[in-house]
């Protein structure tokens, strides 16, 4: 026996390889079968995935003790853990981190709908034995994820606005981890949806495109509160199919569904989604992808933790906007006289189009239907984050970020779009609509009608 | 490797369509037997007196005819494994194809050590490089693959046993049935 602990050897709980596991029937007679997940939980604790009612399973609720054999898939190192069975959990974190993994595993093993997560079997770890076995040296890593955590941490601390924070962190995940595919989704407390805030690495942005809580790793991550994460693409957690088998259902032809798309690879083959979790609550997800399957293994997860923990954190110290009174009115501007746009409103979901084009929904959508109310009535411009919190006509959820949130969407919406409206900060909790053309401002009760998927 | 998983029900009328036993008192049918030296995932498992599982990867299995199964196995990996053995414990192996996951489980109540005959050697370089293959064949990685099958000749030792039961373990609906001669 050595003193080796799990926490050295979770490269062999990846699923590279199958495992051997061993069980016992009461009269003593063994039973064996390659096994293709052994889940890290702790250093005294691995999850075995419980996916058919077999001898396996009747010798474990018989005898309560297992022996699984792992193998390293970098050095070839072979152990043996004597295992004692606890408990079976069929929901929960650890659950539906199992599940998500499992379902790579069997997608990579031509198994999808057969292999199917009933429980994840915890056992505690009586013993590790270091079989012998022919092994080659430990490569030298390609990067040192700790330093790579501090320094990012250590970039991301000195910001104070919402938008900037975001658009940093996928920038530290490419400089710095090599990531180059990435996005941060912010969750509306609301609608229980999570829509895209920033993203690295794709053709268009998809600022603004949305993943249902439960939907895919990014959706499971939000709502279990777990890292989620996915070494081979499985359809199970593709993005984009549940929105429109949804819309099909309702009867909703797909062409008038104001949806951004998605921005996601076309074919990822690895996936990882961690919770940006702060003050008790999930504010958001930090997503990455690779075409490079088991790109994601569990010191990536550990180190992007750190960096949506450390988000998180930040998040919540953002300051808040200075206490001003909103500004005087400033003289009405004359409005461009060559160039008219219709801003149409949609009350019954608070979608915005500019002409015919879908421009945003929800609270973004209000909040920029509220502005240009207002400079078509005075001709004000500048505004301040403070008078759109105390508007309850916003319907604003209840924490700060999210308004933060939606200024920062509206902001990259209008200016991804090209569009003759911007929003430019003008100072702490103060901004500025900039208007390039003359605005007609139509308010329609019914619903959205004409065909309003997004180009961008 | 294009074609699906297997299936129990695949076993089932396997071992139902070829009843030709390899001997008369073994359930072991030929095609069985064949399979199980086709260069494939063999593993084995004992449990000790007081009931503690101990597993451990093979690396060939030989079949002659009179139903006798040999399994070939590295001895400094498999060291308290073979203590159980040596008290007259039964044994379990495990042999499956990876591509196409068809398992079968054999089962005897005890196995005698043995030694490595010279007819072993090439017999454990052909399966151990089919193994090889079939690995490589299912995507992963050739060093890993060729590494997963590695042996020093002078280390491998054999177990041999009489299978009195087997099983289907090929995932579906089915396994874990009894192949009844």
């Amino acid at each position: 026996m050595t003193t080796v602990t799990l926490d050295v050897l979770r490269r062999s709980l990846e699923g590279v390889m199958p495992s051997v596991m061993a069980t016992s029937s009461q009269d003593g007679t063994p039973n064996v079968s390659m096994i293709s997940q052994v889940h890290y939980v702790d250093r005294d604790h691995v999850a075995l995935s419980y996916q058919f009612f077999n001898k396996t399973r009747q010798n474990l609720l018989a005898t309560r003790r297992a022996s699984v054999t792992i193998i390293d898939p970098v050095t070839y190192a072979r152990h043996r853990l004597a295992l004692d069975y606890i408990e079976t959990r069929t929901e929960g974190p650890l659950f539906e981190s199992m599940k998500a993994k499992l379902a790579g595993i069997a997608s990579h093993a031509g198994m999808a709908g057969v292999f199917r997560l009933l429980g994840s079997d915890v056992f505690k770890v009586r013993s590790i034995e270091l079989i012998p076995s022919l092994t080659v040296p430990e490569p030298t890593p390609e990067r040192d994820l700790l330093s790579v955590v501090r320094r990012s941490c250590a970039e991301l601390s000195g910001i104070g606005e919402l938008g900037e924070l975001l658009d940093l962190a996928l920038d530290c995940l490419e400089r710095r981890f090599e990531i180059r595919h990435s996005m941060a989704l912010m969750l509306d407390p609301d609608t229980q949806r999570l829509y895209t805030l920033a993203s690295r690495g794709y053709a268009r942005s998809g600022v603004g495109s949305e993943v249902a809580l439960g939907e895919g790793v990014i959706g499971v991550a939000a709502r279990e509160r777990t890292p989620i994460r996915i070494g081979h693409m499985t359809s199970e957690y593709r993005y984009g199919a549940a929105v429109r088998d949804t819309a099909r259902r309702f009867g909703v032809d797909e062409g008038q569904i104001t949806e951004i798309p998605f921005p996601g690879l076309a074919a990822p083959s690895s996936q990882i989604a961690v919770p940006i979790v702060g003050g008790g609550r999930t504010l958001g997800v930090l997503f990455a992808e690779s075409e490079e399957t088991m790109r994601f293994g569990y010191d990536d997860e550990d180190a992007l933790a750190l960096v949506a923990g450390h988000l998180g954190t930040l998040i919540m110290l953002l300051p808040p906007e200075e206490s001003i009174a909103p500004p005087p009115a400033p003289e009405p501007e004359p409005a461009p006289a060559d160039a008219a746009v219709t801003v149409r409103h949609y009350v019954s979901d608070d979608s915005v189009f500019l002409d015919h084009d879908y421009l945003i929904k929800g609270v973004a959508g209000a909040i920029l239907w509220r502005l240009v109310r207002e400079y078509a009535k005075s001709g004000r411009t500048d505004f301040t984050t403070r008078e759109l919190r105390l508007d309850r006509t916003l319907r604003l959820p209840e924490f700060a970020e999210n308004l933060d949130a939606r200024l920062v969407l509206l902001r990259k919406r209008l200016d991804e779009r090209g569009a003759c409206i911007r929003i430019e900060k003008c100072g702490r909790g103060r901004f500025r609509l900039v208007l390039g053309a003359r605005l007609v401002l139509e308010e329609i009760s019914g619903e959205p009608a004409e065909p309003h998927l997004a180009n961008t | 490797m294009s074609q699906g998983p297997a299936s129990p029900a695949d076993d089932l009328s396997a071992y139902q369509g070829h009843n030709d036993r390899i001997a008369a008192d073994s359930p072991l049918s030929v095609e069985l037997a064949a399979f199980m030296q086709s260069g494939i995932s063999v593993i084995l498992a004992v449990v000790t007196a007081d009931l503690q599982p101990i597993s451990g990867f093979a690396l060939a299995c030989r079949i002659d005819d009179t139903g006798t199964v040999r399994v070939l196995l590295r001895k400094p990996a498999n060291a308290a494994l073979m203590n159980v053995v040596a008290q007259g414990r039964p044994v379990a192996v495990t042999v499956s194809r990876p591509h196409d996951h068809r398992s079968i489980q054999v089962k005897a109540a005890a196995a005698r050590i043995a030694t490595v005959r010279p007819d072993d050697l090439p017999e454990i370089a052909r399966q151990t490089a089919g193994m090889r293959d079939e690995l490589i064949g299912c995507a992963f990685d050739p060093l890993l693959s060729a590494a997963y099958v590695a042996y020093e000749p002078g280390e491998v030792v054999a177990l041999e046993l009489k299978p009195d039961r087997i099983f289907i373990q090929t995932p579906g609906p089915g396994a874990g049935s009894e192949l009844v001669p």
